[in-house]
């Protein structure tokens, strides 16, 4: 018989894990490749729970569809976004210079971000109710919603995977990280890999926000939340290592359960910033090395 | 000699008119200067270790500190003795998360700086969720302040002023901007990279918990929420960047700029002044990064250019003449 204590964690943990898996891949995707350090990562996925809240209750199309209807939208408007700014600055090679005023255009983005969702929606928490009836697991009563979250989670970073594992444009993507000018000389675009790389990066921090609207409540200043748990994820994966950021936000969502499980949120969240502190002081360079 | 005769002359009239400010100017006119010498403060101390190319998102982590300082003993003990103390305790605080924080360096310097400034918040509301009884705000009552505060605050700016350009002509700022070319190069040539960035990091913990232990008298209202904004790191980077990290000046050009332009859009759009200034900052970094560094480089660029612009025009002009 499995303990209710176990069944409980195991579902907490991948529901965390899979959205902290999802926006560090983002943010690390997007840093290795072009060197942009997107601290705005949280408000994409601020913007794309506020979407699909948004469809879903002003044209009550289902939270399901919304899923893929805003990774779709967001891909695009990161690509749109990457033609009007971020080509600028990855234009003549990257550099500390690029990672600095990409500091400067994503707090733009925050700044516009927020307060856009402030005027539109209000500052006070949102949600709405979809799919809340309780599946039994071993006896313990999970929300349906939940569920759907870590197979649409766990499926896109599995997608995530294969790609960057087995097709040639993330074999291209990988080139690019590790030495974009090598990558140059033996053929490959670099410009198209940066482009799609903005557009997955951000299609997936939004797609992260549209899959926890379903399940827990949100206000516009959530992006923080997300933002530095991507962070700590990307630290403790390693830089440009897709394989141990999944590793990293597996780990970070089972400190997470077991410390509000245990503890209280507030514990947790402190533990999980004394953990991120504690790797780096060990490992400046993040926990898993190389590029998988 | 010259240079600094005449940085006298432009300075005196300056400081005088601002000594005399609080008997001319209003309450509100008070607080915005207020603000504009908060965030010379702010920036010029950041700048500090910036020279080194580590940019630090950390500067609420110190603000915060000290904010938070205030907040709790301004009943306690003398007022004056509380900015010290509030940087007292940001230095300490600094000296002790200097050991992992300087062992890395560029992205993962500033990723850390930023969490730490969560991380010490959480502390903190960990802490004060168990051992508090009531609420855990602290609300400064203290009357009329603004003008003290304002005499405080314009003192802790112009020496911060002073500090950066000490830095810059001393020992510390050449060891700094060696460091920031090539550091493994500055270890080798014998220079303690280490010692120089830590006074570099501990100068600017110092400066941020002074500001803000007297940003609290004006933000008033004291819990880890109001003490800890994540805002007041990122308005310092973006001045440091647009003032362009080459000296005290351009930094404090573009720390009144900011001011200006947010008390503008402040007074004009009040629902939707962040929002603007959002967009104004895109434009800006998309379209002419390093906005007043460049005004140096302006007058170099347009000799050098302006033959070709001659030449540029002299074509086009030829080339629609002969399209005709």
């Amino acid at each position: 018989m499995v303990s209710e204590a176990f069944v409980t964690l195991t579902i907490q943990t991948l529901v965390a894990g899979t959205l902290f898996s999802l926006v560090g891949v983002s943010l690390n995707l997007l840093y290795s490749v072009t060197r942009l350090l997107n601290i705005a990562t949280g408000e994409f996925v601020m913007i794309g729970a506020y979407t699909t809240y948004w469809l879903f209750t002003e044209f009550s199309i289902s939270p399901l569809l919304s899923h893929v209807l805003v990774l779709v939208l967001f891909s695009i408007a990161g690509a749109v976004s990457y033609i009007l700014a971020f080509r600028r600055l990855t234009e003549q090679g990257v550099s500390e210079k690029t990672e600095v005023a990409s500091l400067l255009i994503f707090f733009s983005i925050i700044l516009v971000a927020q307060n856009f969702i402030i005027l539109r929606f209000t500052s006070t928490y949102q949600g709405y109710a979809f799919m809340m009836q309780s599946v039994n697991i071993f006896g313990v009563n999970i929300a349906a919603n939940k569920l759907v979250l870590i197979a649409f989670g766990l499926l896109a970073l599995l997608a995530i995977h294969l790609l960057l594992s087995t097709k040639n444009l993330g074999l291209a993507m990988k080139a690019t990280i590790q030495n974009r000018t090598a990558a140059q000389l033996v053929g490959i675009d670099v410009r198209l890999i940066d482009l799609i790389t903005v557009s997955l990066s951000l299609g997936l921090a939004a797609f992260a926000g549209s899959l926890l609207s379903m399940t827990f409540n949100f206000e516009p200043f959530i992006g923080l939340y997300y933002t530095i748990s991507a962070l700590i994820v990307m630290v403790i994966g390693g830089v440009g290592n897709i394989s141990g950021t999944l590793i990293g936000g597996m780990a970070l969502g089972l400190v997470n359960a077991a410390g509000s499980y245990y503890f209280s949120p507030g514990v947790a969240v402190a533990i999980s910033y004394g953990i991120f502190f504690a790797i780096l002081l060990v490992r400046p360079r993040g926990l898993f090395r190389g590029i998988l | 000699m010259r240079m600094n005769r005449r940085l006298v002359l432009v300075t005196l009239p300056v400081l005088a008119l601002l000594a005399t400010f609080p008997k001319l100017g209003g309450t509100y006119q008070l607080n915005f200067l207020i603000s504009i010498f908060m965030y010379i403060a702010l920036v010029q101390s950041w700048s500090i270790l910036a020279y080194s190319g580590y940019i630090s998102l950390g500067v609420t982590t110190f603000f915060g500190i000290g904010a938070y300082t205030m907040g709790q003993l301004w009943n306690a003990i003398p007022l004056a003795l509380i900015p010290i103390l509030g940087g007292a305790i940001a230095l300490l605080i600094a000296l002790v998360v200097s050991f992992p924080l300087l062992r890395v360096s560029g992205a993962y310097f500033t990723i850390l700086t930023y969490g730490l400034t969560l991380l010490i918040q959480s502390i903190i509301l960990v802490f004060e969720t168990r051992y508090s009884q009531v609420g855990t705000a602290k609300i400064i009552v203290l009357g009329y302040m603004t003008d003290i505060v304002y005499y405080a605050m314009v003192a802790v700016g112009v020496s911060a002023v002073i500090v950066n350009q000490l830095v810059i002509r001393s020992k510390l700022g050449k060891a700094l901007y060696a460091i920031r070319e090539n550091e493994e190069a500055a270890e080798s040539l014998g220079i303690d990279t280490y010692k120089y960035k830590l006074i570099a990091f501990l100068l600017s913990s110092l400066y941020a918990g002074i500001t803000g232990s007297l940003m609290a008298i004006q933000i008033a209202w004291i819990d880890p929420y109001t003490a800890f904004q994540p805002i007041v790191s990122f308005q310092t980077v973006v001045i440091g960047l647009l003032g362009g990290m080459g000296g005290p000046l351009g930094l404090l050009l573009a720390s009144i700029l900011f001011s200006v332009i947010q008390q503008i859009l402040w007074t004009s759009y009040p629902f939707h002044h962040s929002l603007l200034l959002g967009v104004i900052f895109l434009l800006v970094v998309s379209y002419r990064f390093g906005l007043l560094s460049s005004i140096r480089l302006l007058s170099v660029l347009k000799e050098r250019l302006t033959p070709t612009f001659r030449s540029w025009w002299v074509s086009r002009v030829v080339g629609w003449f002969k399209g005709l």
